[in-house]
Parts: C-alpha cells; sequence; structure tokens
C-alpha cells in the first residue's frame, strides 16, 4: 500500500522527508563548468590509520593567529528535529556538536549551537527559527533540507545571516540566493557523467539505459534532459522514455513492469529516503536482472531492503566510514564513533566537515579584521575563497577539496564514488568529481 | 503515466486489488469504530503505528516468529485504542453532551500527536524498524508479478472481513453491537451495557488496523508517523460506504477505489492521481443520488412556479 | 522585542482563521476541515497576481479574499443538505483537492512553491519587521472580529444558532436556511482567505506545506480548545495554542535532539487534559467576562437580572446538557396571561411598519385549498388523492389511525415534501412547488410531533427566532441600519415575551429550551408558531405526551386563536381534544381522506365509530 498516495495533499510528511533530505534535486539547465586545479588528490586502496584529534591540524590548517581562541560565537543550526526526518536531523546535529568540540580542541573558537527545529519542512518554523535567531543577531547558521525548501531564503537576505546547506545543498531554486550557500552534490546530475564513464569502463556490456525516478512534474525535465545528453553523448542509448514514480511509493511493480518492456541494460534510479529500499525489494522478484545505480545511500535504506541490496551500485558523495578517504576522516569516524557508538553516515559528515568550514570562514574574517559577528562580512571571506577542506576525497595525507561556484552558490567540485553493496558492505568501484573530473578507479 | 498496453493493466489491476484489500481493512477497522461509538478515533494513527513497532520488536528482537509477531502487534494495538476509549473518551463522552463528537476529535488529536512522539523518543536511535520472518518473494503469473506478502495479506485480510461479517450477521456478538449502533440508550433497557460493547469495538477495530500495520510495515517499514495516510484511505473508505456495518460493502468500496487509483495512473502522470481520486470523492458526495433529485427540485421550483403564474 | 511582536503578528492571523471558523462551525454548525485550503486560495491568489503580473498586494489581498468567498460558495452548495459526518467528509476531500493542486501545477510553483514574495509596500514604506506589520494584521484582524461578533450575536447570529439546532424547524418558521449556509460560507471562508493571505506576507513564500491538513485541523483545535460559538472564546484558543510552541521550547529544552519531540508530547497532553477537564471549552457559548461582571453589579445594585444575563449566569461554565428544571408532574400548569394579545390586533402597528387590517373572520370562507394531493414514496402510497379545507377563523380536526398519513399531509402542505400530483392554494395562491420558508412567510406554519425547540437557546430565543420581519436578520440592514435593527430587537422581545406569557411561560424565558420538561417544551413550540403570526397554524398532535392538565391548558389556547382570525388544523388521536376542539373533522385511512364532517357525524358512523373510535 502506498505510503505515502494521498501524501503530497494530505501528509507532506513523507514528501518532505524524501525530497529534501538531500536530493531529487534539479541541477539548473546548463552544466556549471568544472575549473582546473586537482581535487581528488592520489589513490587510496586501503583503510588510514586514525590520528588523534591534534592531527587534525596536518590537515586543515589552522591559522593560528586568526583562530579565534577564547571567542564563543553563535551559530544557528536549524534541522528537522520532529517530523519523518527526525532521526536525520539529529545525526546531522551530532556531526555538528563533534565538529565544534574538535574546533575547541584545535585552539578555535567555541562555536555555541543554536538548534531549532524546522519540523522537517514546515515553511512556518523555519521562518520562525530565522526570525528568531535574526533578532538575536545570530550571523551564521546551517540549514537543511534545501533551506527548509526556500522559505528561510528571505529571512537570511533580511538578518544577513551566512548560510550552509549540506544536507539539501541548493536544488534549482536556491541557487544563486544571497547568504546561502549548498554544501554537497546534487544529485543526481553531479553524479551522472562520473556514473556514465565508470560504465562505458567497467560495465561494457550496458548499451541501454533506463532512467527511473521520482515525478516531480516539470522539475523532472531537466534532470532528464541532462541525464539524456550525458548517457547518448558518452555513445549509449535511451531504454525508454522516463519513468516516474510517485514519491514515498511503497509499489513499483508498475514501474518495473514498464522498464522491462524496455529491456534494459542498466537502470538510473533517481528516488531517494526509503524508497529505493522498497523498490529493490520488489525488483529482485520482478525477472529484470539489469543493474541498478541509486543515487543515496542509507543505513535505514538498507535495512529496509535487506538483501535486496546485494549488487547494487551507489553514486553520489557517499561518506564510507569502512574505508575513509583521507586521514581526517579518519579521526573523525574514530571519534564520533567513541562519542556516539555507531559509524557516522554522510549526513554527519557533511555538517561536521560544514562546521570546519564555517570555522575556516571565521578565521579568513578574523585575518581581514572583519567582524565575525557580522553575516555579510561573513559572506564577503567566504568569496575571497571558495574552497574547503572536506572529509570526502583526498589521500592518507591530504584532505580532500570541495569548491564551489560563486554564481550557482552549489559546489563545483565535490569528491564522489559510485560504490557496490553487498552483505552490509560498500566496496568502492572508483572516484570522481563533477562532470566526471578527476576520474579514478579504486 | 504508464503506457498502455495489456500487461501493463493487468498488473495495475492486481496492483489495485492489492491496494483496495488495505483501503478496504482499514475503512473495515475505523468504520467499525466510528460507525458504532460515534468517536471520531484519529488516533488510530498511533494504534496503527505502534502494532507495527510491537511486530517489528517481537519478530527482530525477540526472535518470534512472523505469524505470532502480527498477532501481538496487533493485540497490541487493540489494547490501547482500548484504554483510550476507557480513560479519554468514555469520560469525555459523558461530560460533553452536544458536542461529543467534536471534543473527542480533539481530545483524540491530542493522543495521535502524544502517541506518535513517543514512539520516535522511545526509538529514538532508530530512524525505522523492520519487521522479520517473512520471506516475500515474487510469484509469476503470466505478465503479472504478485508477492507472496501481498498473496498472504490479500487471504488473510479477505478472511478477517468475511469472518466479521459473519460475527455481526449470525451470532449474539453481532446483533449486539448492531442494536448497540442503532440506539444505545434502548440497548440498556435490554441488559447490554453499550459502553462495555464499544470496547469490544475497539479491540475489534484496533486489532483489524494493527494487522494493515504489520503487513505494511513488512512491506516496508515501521516509522512513527505511518499512520497518518492510512488514516485518511480508513476514514474515507468508511464514509463512502456510509458507516453501515457491512464490512461485505466496504470491501468492495476500498476495491474500488484502490482499482480507480491504480488504473489512473494509465492516463495520468502518478502526481495527479491522489488529485483524481479526492475530486472524484468529492462529486459523488456533492452530488450523491438521493439528494441529486431534490436539487433539481429546488433548482426548478421557482421556474415552474413562475411558469404556472404567468399561466393561470 | 520584535521576537514577542513576531508572535502577536501570528496570533493575530489565527484568531482570524479562528474566528471565522467559529461563526461557520460554532454558529451554523457546519463543520469544516478545510479552513486552511481557503487560506491557501488567499494566499496563493496574493502570491501568484504579485510575481507574475505585480500587483500591488493590497489588491492581491482582496483578489484572494474574492476568489476564497467564491470558493466557500462553491463548497457551500453541496453542503446545504449534507450531514455533519458527509459535510467532513466533503471538506476533507476539497482541502486535499486544493493542496493538491497548488502542488502539482507548475504555475503555482508545485512542491516548492511560489517564493519571493517580498515584503509588502504600503505607501513606499517597507514593512520589513513584525513591529511593521503588526498596525496592518491588527486592524485587519479588529475588522474579522467585529463582522463575524455582529454577524453571531444578533438576530442573524439567532437565525444562525437555530439552523445549527433544527434546520427543518427553522426553515418551517420562514427562514431561508439556503441563503443563510451560503452566505456565512461565503464570509468565513473569504475570511480565512484572508488569513491566507496575511500567512503568506509574513512568510514571504505560498507553499503547499504552509496550507496542509494540519493547518486545518490545528484552526479546528483552537476553535474546539476556545469554545464552540464564543467569539472570544476563539480569541483565546488560538492565542493560547500558538504560545504554546515558545512556551515549551522556553521551558523544555534541556536536549535539542529529543526536546522537539517532548514538546509536542507536551502540546498533545494539553489538548487531551484541557478537553477532559473542560469539554465545553475555555468560554462556552453564552458565557462572556463581561456579562458576568454586569451580572455581578446587578446584583449588588439589587437589580433584577435580564434574561440575556441570567441566561449567561446559567451558561458560564454550565455543560450544554442542563438537567430539566422542572418537574413536570409537581409543577403546576402555566397561568396564561392573554390580556394583552387578545385584544390586540395581529400585525402591531408599534411592531411594524406597514400594518395590515384584519377582517373580521368568516367560518366558511376557505383560506387553504387542497386539491387531489398524492405522494407515493416507493411502493407506499403516503397520500392518495387528497382533497380539503381549511376555513377562516375555524379548527379544522385530521384524525386517523396511525401510519394513516397524517403528518405527511402536513409535510406535503408546508413544502417539507413535494407531491406526486395535485394543487395546494394558501390564499388563493398556488404554493405546491415551494420550500417551507416561503410557505411559512406566506402565511402558514406548521409545529412538529416530536417539537423541535432549539435545544441551545433560551426559550426567550427560541420564540424571538419565529416573530416576522426582523431587518437584523439581513445581512445588509444588519450592517447597514445598525440603529434600527437594534431598536427593532428590543421590539422583537417584547413581542417575543407576549407570545411566553400567553402560553404562560415567561417565568422560564432565560432557561435553555432543552432544559424543559417535555410539556413545557411544546407550550414553547406553540408560541413559536404562533409568534410567527400566519394566519394559518398546523398543530401536530398538541395534546400528545402531556398529561390532563397541562392538556387543558393547550386546548385552552388554541380555543383562543379563533378570535384572533386565525385557522387552524390539529392532528390529533385524543377524542376528547377533537370534540372540545373541532369545528370539522377529516378522517384518513391509508393515506386516503374516507370521511369527513363535523365530529358529531363522524361519531355517529357505525364503522368508525367501531373500528377507531370504540363503541361510543
Amino acid at each position: 500500500m502506498n505510503r505515502d498516495p494521498i501524501g503530497k495533499g494530505v501528509s507532506r510528511r513523507d514528501l518532505l522527508r524524501y525530497l529534501a533530505m538531500g536530493s531529487a534535486a534539479v541541477a539548473a539547465g546548463p552544466v556549471i563548468a568544472a575549473c582546473g586545479g586537482s581535487s581528488g588528490g592520489k589513490s587510496s586502496s586501503s583503510s588510514v590509520a586514525a590520528g588523534n584529534v591534534a592531527d587534525i591540524t596536518k590537515f586543515v590548517p589552522v591559522d593560528t593567529a586568526h583562530s579565534g581562541k577564547g571567542m564563543t560565537l553563535d551559530m544557528g543550526v536549524v534541522l528537522a528535529f520532529s517530523g519523518p526526518g527526525a532521526f536525520f536531523g539529529r545525526v546531522m546535529s551530532q556531526g555538528v556538536k563533534l565538529a565544534s568540540k574538535h574546533i575547541v580542541e584545535l585552539g578555535g573558537p567555541t562555536i555555541n549551537p543554536i538548534f531549532k527545529d524546522h519540523k522537517s519542512g514546515d515553511p512556518q518554523a523555519g521562518v520562525t527559527a530565522v526570525k528568531e535567531l535574526g533578532f538575536s543577531h545570530v550571523p551564521m547558521m546551517l540549514a537543511s533540507y534545501v533551506d527548509d525548501l526556500g522559505a528561510m531564503l528571505p529571512g537570511q537576505a533580511q538578518y544577513k545571516i551566512f548560510t550552509m546547506d549540506g544536507g539539501g545543498g541548493t536544488s534549482t531554486f536556491g541557487q544563486g540566493k544571497p547568504y546561502f550557500w549548498g554544501m554537497r552534490a546534487i544529485t543526481p546530475n553531479d553524479a551522472v557523467p562520473g556514473t556514465v564513464k565508470y560504465v562505458t569502463d567497467k560495465l561494457t556490456n550496458v548499451k541501454k539505459v533506463q532512467l527511473i525516478g521520482w515525478d516531480l512534474g516539470p522539475l523532472d525535465d531537466p534532470i532528464v534532459k541532462y541525464v539524456n545528453g550525458v548517457v547518448t553523448g558518452a555513445g549509449l542509448q535511451i531504454a525508454g522514455p522516463f519513468i516516474r514514480t510517485k514519491v514515498g511509493a511503497t509499489d513499483y511493480s508498475a514501474a518495473i513492469q514498464n522498464a522491462k518492456s524496455n529491456k534494459p541494460d542498466l537502470i538510473l534510479l533517481s528516488i531517494y529516503g526509503n524508497d529505493p529500499g522498497y523498490f529493490m525489494k520488489q525488483y529482485v522478484t520482478s525477472g529484470l536482472s539489469a543493474p541498478v545505480v541509486i543515487f543515496e545511500f542509507t543505513a535505514d535504506a538498507a535495512k529496509v531492503a535487506g538483501s535486496s541490496y546485494d549488487g547494487v551500485y551507489f553514486a553520489y558523495d557517499y561518506f564510507n566510514a569502512k574505508k575513509p578517504d583521507n586521514g581526517w576522516s579518519s579521526i573523525f569516524i574514530n571519534d564520533y564513533k567513541k562519542a556516539y557508538g555507531t559509524d557516522p553516515d554522510f549526513y554527519a559528515a557533511n555538517y561536521y566537515e560544514d562546521t570546519f568550514a564555517m570555522w575556516t570562514v571565521i578565521q579568513r574574517a578574523l585575518a581581514k579584521g572583519a567582524n565575525v559577528k557580522d553575516g555579510t562580512q561573513l559572506d564577503a571571506a567566504m568569496r575571497e575563497d571558495l574552497s574547503f577542506k572536506s572529509v570526502y576525497g583526498g589521500d592518507a595525507n591530504t584532505a580532500g577539496e570541495l569548491v564551489l561556484n560563486p554564481a550557482s552558490h552549489s559546489v563545483q567540485k565535490r569528491p564522489m564514488s559510485i560504490s557496490q553493496y553487498k552483505g552490509g558492505n560498500v566496496t568502492p568501484l572508483a572516484y570522481f568529481n563533477l562532470n566526471a573530473a578527476d576520474y579514478r578507479l579504486a | 503515466m504508464t503506457a498502455f498496453t495489456w500487461d501493463n493493466f493487468l498488473q495495475l489491476t492486481v496492483n489495485g486489488w492489492v491496494h483496495g484489500t488495505a483501503y478496504a481493512l482499514l475503512g473495515v477497522a475505523f468504520g467499525l469504530i466510528l460507525g458504532v461509538t460515534g468517536r471520531f478515533h484519529f488516533a488510530f494513527t498511533f494504534t496503527y503505528a505502534i502494532s507495527a513497532y510491537l511486530a517489528a520488536t517481537a519478530s527482530t528482537d525477540w526472535g518470534i516468529p512472523f505469524w505470532p509477531s502480527l498477532i501481538i502487534g496487533a493485540a497490541f494495538g487493540a489494547a490501547c485504542g482500548m484504554v483510550m476509549e476507557a480513560f479519554v473518551y468514555r469520560p469525555l463522552a459523558l461530560r460533553a453532551g452536544a458536542y461529543a463528537l467534536l471534543t473527542i476529535f480533539v481530545a483524540s488529536l491530542g493522543l495521535a500527536i502524544i502517541g506518535t512522539n513517543s514512539i520516535a523518543l522511545y526509538w529514538i536511535n532508530e530512524a525505522s524498524l523492520q519487521i522479520s520472518g517473512f520471506d516475500n518473494r515474487g510469484i509469476n503469473i503470466g505478465p503479472v508479478t504478485l508477492a507472496t506478502l501481498d498473496r498472504d495479506f490479500m487471504i488473510v485480510t479477505w478472511a478477517l472481513i468475511f469472518l466479521l461479517a459473519a460475527v455481526l450477521r449470525f451470532t449474539a456478538l453481532g446483533r449486539v453491537i448492531r442494536a448497540v449502533r442503532v440506539n444505545p440508550e434502548m440497548s440498556l433497557v435490554i441488559g447490554v451495557n453499550p459502553l462495555s460493547i464499544y470496547l469490544v469495538v475497539f479491540a475489534i477495530g484496533g486489532f483489524l488496523g494493527g494487522v494493515a500495520a504489520v503487513f505494511d510495515a513488512t512491506k516496508t517499514a515501521a516509522t512513527p508517523d505511518m499512520g497518518f495516510n492510512p488514516l485518511f484511505y480508513a476514514f474515507t473508505v468508511a464514509f463512502l460506504s456510509g458507516l453501515s456495518l457491512r464490512p461485505l460493502l466496504v470491501l468492495a468500496i476500498g476495491l474500488g477505489l484502490g482499482l480507480i487509483e491504480s488504473w489512473a495512473n494509465l492516463v495520468l502522470a502518478p502526481q495527479w492521481t491522489q488529485l483524481v481520486v479526492f475530486g472524484i470523492l468529492f462529486v459523488y458526495v456533492a452530488l450523491r443520488p438521493v439528494h441529486l433529485q431534490a436539487l433539481l427540485n429546488k433548482v426548478l421550483a421557482p421556474v415552474r412556479h413562475r411558469q404556472r403564474a404567468m399561466a393561470g | 522585542m520584535q521576537l514577542q511582536i513576531n508572535y502577536v503578528d501570528l496570533i493575530l492571523i489565527y484568531v482570524i482563521f479562528a474566528v471565522s471558523l467559529n461563526l461557520l462551525m460554532g454558529f451554523t454548525g457546519q463543520v469544516s476541515v478545510a479552513h486552511g485550503a481557503f487560506g491557501a486560495i488567499g494566499g496563493y491568489t496574493l502570491a501568484y497576481v504579485f510575481l507574475n503580473h505585480h500587483w500591488q498586494t493590497f489588491a492581491g489581498m482582496g483578489l484572494g479574499v474574492v476568489f476564497a468567498a467564491i470558493a466557500g460558495i462553491v463548497v457551500g452548495i453541496p453542503a446545504l443538505r449534507l450531514t455533519t459526518e458527509w459535510l467532513i467528509l466533503l471538506t476533507l476531500a476539497f482541502q486535499i483537492i486544493v493542496v493538491s493542486l497548488v502542488q502539482t501545477l507548475t504555475q503555482l510553483g508545485g512542491t516548492y512553491g511560489l517564493q519571493n514574495v517580498t515584503p509588502l509596500n504600503v505607501f513606499g514604506h517597507k514593512l520589513l519587521q513584525p513591529t511593521d506589520l503588526l498596525p496592518l494584521f491588527a486592524v485587519l484582524a479588529a475588522i474579522v472580529i467585529f463582522i463575524c461578533w455582529r454577524m453571531g450575536e444578533s438576530p442573524y447570529g439567532r437565525v444562525l444558532r437555530g439552523i445549527r439546532e433544527d434546520e427543518l424547524a427553522c426553515r418551517s418558521l420562514g427562514k431561508n436556511v439556503f441563503a443563510y449556509k451560503l452566505t456565512v460560507f461565503g464570509v468565513t471562508c473569504a475570511m480565512a482567505g484572508l488569513a491566507g493571505a496575511l500567512l503568506v506576507i509574513t512568510n514571504e513564500i505560498a507553499s503547499p506545506a504552509l496550507f496542509s491538513f494540519d493547518l486545518s485541523t490545528t484552526i479546528v483545535a483552537m476553535v474546539i480548545f476556545g469554545g464552540m460559538g464564543n467569539l472570544v472564546g476563539s480569541i483565546l484558543g488560538a492565542t493560547i495554542l500558538v504560545l504554546l510552541g515558545p512556551f515549551f521550547e522556553n521551558v523544555l529544552s534541556f536536549n535539542a535532539q529529543k526536546a522537539a519531540l517532548w514538546r509536542l508530547v507536551a502540546y498533545g497532553l494539553v489538548l487531551v487534559v484541557v478537553m477532559l477537564v473542560r469539554p465545553q471549552g475555555i468560554l462556552p457559548e453564552g458565557a462572556a467576562p463581561i456579562r458576568w461582571v454586569r451580572a455581578r453589579m446587578a446584583e449588588r445594585r439589587h437589580e433584577k437580572l435580564s434574561p440575556e444575563l441570567e441566561l449567561a449566569e446559567l451558561r458560564g461554565g454550565a455543560l450544554v446538557d442542563v438537567a430539566p428544571l422542572v418537574d413536570e408532574e409537581t409543577a403546576p400548569p402555566p397561568v396564561p396571561h392573554v390580556g394583552a394579545l387578545v385584544d390586540a390586533p395581529l400585525h402591531d402597528d408599534t411592531l411594524l411598519e406597514d400594518a395590515e387590517e384584519r377582517e373580521t373572520p368568516a367560518s366558511t370562507e376557505p383560506v387553504v385549498q387542497v386539491y387531489g394531493l398524492t405522494k407515493r414514496f416507493g411502493g407506499i402510497t403516503a397520500a392518495y388523492d387528497l382533497s380539503m379545507q381549511l376555513n377562516k377563523g375555524t379548527i379544522t380536526a385530521l384524525v386517523g389511525p396511525n401510519g394513516a398519513g397524517k403528518t405527511t399531509v402536513y409535510n406535503l402542505l408546508t413544502g417539507a415534501i413535494r407531491p406526486d400530483s395535485g394543487k395546494v392554494l394558501l390564499k388563493g395562491e398556488d404554493i405546491t412547488a415551494m420550500r417551507p420558508d416561503q410557505v411559512a412567510l406566506r402565511g402558514m406554519v406548521r409545529s412538529f410531533q416530536d417539537v423541535r425547540v432549539f435545544n441551545r437557546l433560551s426559550v426567550l430565543q427560541n420564540v424571538m427566532l419565529a416573530v416576522p420581519d426582523q431587518p437584523g436578520e439581513r445581512v445588509l440592514q444588519l450592517f447597514g441600519r445598525w440603529v434600527h435593527s437594534t431598536r427593532v430587537e428590543r421590539q422583537v422581545r417584547e413581542r417575543a415575551m407576549q407570545w411566553l406569557d400567553f402560553v404562560g411561560m415567561s417565568a422560564l424565558a432565560p432557561f435553555p429550551a432543552g432544559a424543559l420538561a417535555f410539556g413545557q417544551q411544546k407550550l414553547v413550540a406553540l408560541a413559536r408558531v404562533l409568534a410567527t403570526e400566519s394566519d394559518v397554524v398546523l398543530l401536530d398532535e398538541p395534546s400528545s405526551g402531556i398529561d390532563e392538565q397541562w392538556v387543558d391548558v393547550m386546548l385552552g389556547l388554541i380555543e383562543k386563536l379563533r378570535p384572533q382570525g386565525r385557522t387552524v388544523c390539529i392532528v390529533e388521536h385524543n377524542l376528547h381534544v377533537v370534540g372540545r376542539l373541532a369545528d370539522h373533522v377529516y378522517f384518513m385511512e391509508l393515506g386516503r381522506i374516507t370521511a369527513e364532517g363535523s365530529f358529531e357525524d363522524l361519531t355517529s358512523e357505525q364503522r368508525l365509530a367501531e373500528a377507531y373510535f370504540g363503541t361510543a
């Protein structure tokens, strides 16, 4: 039975949970040109040994003269703490808290997170949260759900609150907005070129590709156009027209039936949340055996899917806690496990590194003599250097890198990977960046 | 939208049949409660979810096999419903008089909020729970695929609905339930305490809802707010059947709803289907045939009157 | 400061939602779970014309209000004939349809909604801060409260409450229930549209999530929490429920991860506990702090409480179902004060602006003529080829065994059901196809076998509803001729008291009619029917269900109607009654009139005497 059949009209819960918790985002029409410069770094094939928290400075340089030591700075953190997305909101907040702890240990300021609840996408709650932060003159914040589905944008502009969103990124409507920056890959688009490259590289018997994705009405068109372009540009064929599924649907037999008749060799599945879990449960009994690429991996969906996730590919900015990309990642994973008893997932990682990114911006601002309690000045400090250290990418000795685009305010460099799941383990197969840049096999 | 091929049509029909069965079960459960007791049991969303959570705990943590876990979960949901009736709805109904329906609705809303968030709090370290012990496979029947879980779900649900219909029609308990529904005061006269019947009804309705929830969660997952969408279907199907105590009628209506919703995929993109379903519902309620004639009369009456006046 | 004002702004928006829904739900009895959807219509209209056509904000708001009003009427039309449960389903479907629509239509921004609805510009001054918005919101809220108050606490509101209590009874007193319902739907949904527009202005975004089913249920909760039928209650309800959020945020802020969930649990707990402790809401209908104050002041001055204050005293905190006040058996029958009315002609000059002369009653002049009335329900013939006549100034009786179709005749005569064939003439006019309220306005009213008093209205209000020609019952007059309608209201109250005097129930004037004993209710219903001052009065079993003493009183009253020039018809089983009152008797069996004549004629007929009257 459909979990969200009347969903959009009646219960926005599931819709918003799936929608903005990362993905289903739509990139703008024209491709964002990749700048030059390396990001990924050398290959790393085995897990990196974890060091101490103090060792983080080897990866993330600290401007000791302007580290902000001794200062206490408020940072708003507006996440989902109730409603369908609450679990992930908590995970994100754990990343923030751990980062704050590390930052103090590394000689930085005390970043005081002010947690607020946007109730999994309630515009009213988000607007109120931003206003409250604005009245209290809080100059910076972390957001999720694409800035609460854009509801917080006006408040950030009005009260000049410098904002990063590592959960939903910018999507389409959040691009180029004042004070707002998306800190992660837009899926599926950002990951598709790298995926296709891997497919032509390693899955050579794939000729026909089928795209299945959420029905978001006309918002689908740019995705479909882009994906088709990349696929055909690589010499592959489109197996059949775009197959739409309902957000939160639990019954995919019709979609799978449809796909079967197109006889695809590969399926690109742009659905998120627990939906891919439901999909795969039905897929494995359908008689269709084409490999499937999913653009998000959550432990929850894996739980739902159980063994039907075996052999599935995942392509996006996946955070591999078992095979950390770089030395900083290892330290982070270690300490996170100590603090919370589980491995961190990509949400925890994103919000961890985004808090560090905030610190970086603060340091730059202090170095310039700017007022770090002024969101405009923070934003200006951000623009001077749109590159940030990341727990994604890099190698045993170098942190990875995340680079933003000044026009779109979204990432133009973001280490991603395509991995495969088997029996509880995710094995990276290849790493790449936007537009398949810096592609290398694992 | 899904292209029209016979294969797609057949698959959609099967899907619609499965969904329709679920809607029917929900409609029977909710309709029984609302029809007999008059309580707008919004907290059904909670008893639904807690049934799934108990079944998940039983099957995954305690290693109890699937079918006993199902019963445990559904029974727990039934018990929760009974507790709400005994400690909240009943005292409220006695005090609220003419406004009972709405007052209980608000209290039930409050219970639903308390319940779903308590589930989230208690299982704070899990985004969702899984129900183990059912090995779901797909059966291919020609061009159509049916999951074994769906097949068993339909068998169980149909059996339960027929069983309930038989109980209501042929047993003393059923007669008593029907009597209480029609005239609670009169029932007192013949020695039946309507309030204890209400508890029985909450037990049955809660159990049936729990069964639906456990199958739902087995197919997908147990989440704290999994009960909200089912509530709307429950409510819709119950009302469309006129809150009559006729489980077989509810079954037919639920199936109809499921099929229409599924077939709509042939002509509409997925995001339009619910709009169409509720559009049809709106039109149906607005123009229910009984009233269509009356409306016509009223609309035409002044015309007829004027004609007569001019003629005579 | 801004933080607090922000909440005030929010409260004002919800006050508009709650107060308007209360007028619809609490006063008129139309339960709607679609109030949020009407807000969506208002809000989205504003956002759309603002973004795409660069309309000025106020114009956009105005258009939104108009569209919401139209939508309200569109929903109101099918709602006219629906019972509560079906109405809930209808409004639920509407709520879902509206939100689905705005979510799927690209032009309306789809899931993400319409963004960049920039701050309101008033005479070049941008309204950025909550304090900027406050005056505007406060003024709009005040206007809405004023309109709802005037509509609710007025003769118009009395009709609304009558509709809520018993639509059929209301219609048979001459009220066009459809017009009232549609008006209220239109007005209250327009107000919801206004609130929706304000919501969009505050949030600078119009999104589906802003107007979800959650919003609609929250507004319903505010109305019930605050007290149905009490506008001040809705203001309180909205205020409290909005403030619970920040309240719990301050009180429960221990663990950020869990706090949000605990706050929701606390919120739910408040709803449950308050409902259990005070199911009638914080301020039940009729309870008004100011009246309580006035009552105390009057007491201190040893003044007699006016009926309103008495009722308020009773109501404040009283539960909606009050135990019967007077025990019928021990209470003495009422003493009718007929003096004032018997002498006063109908259509008193002091009451109305157009007086009408009464002619002396002529006992053979037909007032009601019925020809060949036939009605079938499926296989049952309820009435067949019925022809009868009611003459002016006479009392006609309609007798016969149970199931003969006597009440059906009343239904056919007054338009409650439509005959398959036949004709009914009232004072020469063909009224066969008319609605009950139209028939009542033309001078024929009926009482009901099951009495049908308006339970939660006071006895006095029951009768006041029946008094004809009240300008306050029409919206335009209510607002346009305020002083006049207030003055007429006073006269209406006096008139109604006179009728209560006539039937001897004036001492019970302030009590809710539902609290009276059955016999008392019958007398009140008689007063109500008489207060319409209609020429033709159809009484359905006036003496049934009450004991002998009261029957005599009732009969005495009915007899007094002849000299007033009224035409009376009674349906009766009690032979004593028929014998005493009837000038002419019609005998019905199985839908047909099988005999007519004087009482003596019929009782002397062998067959009838044996079969139905018992041997003489």
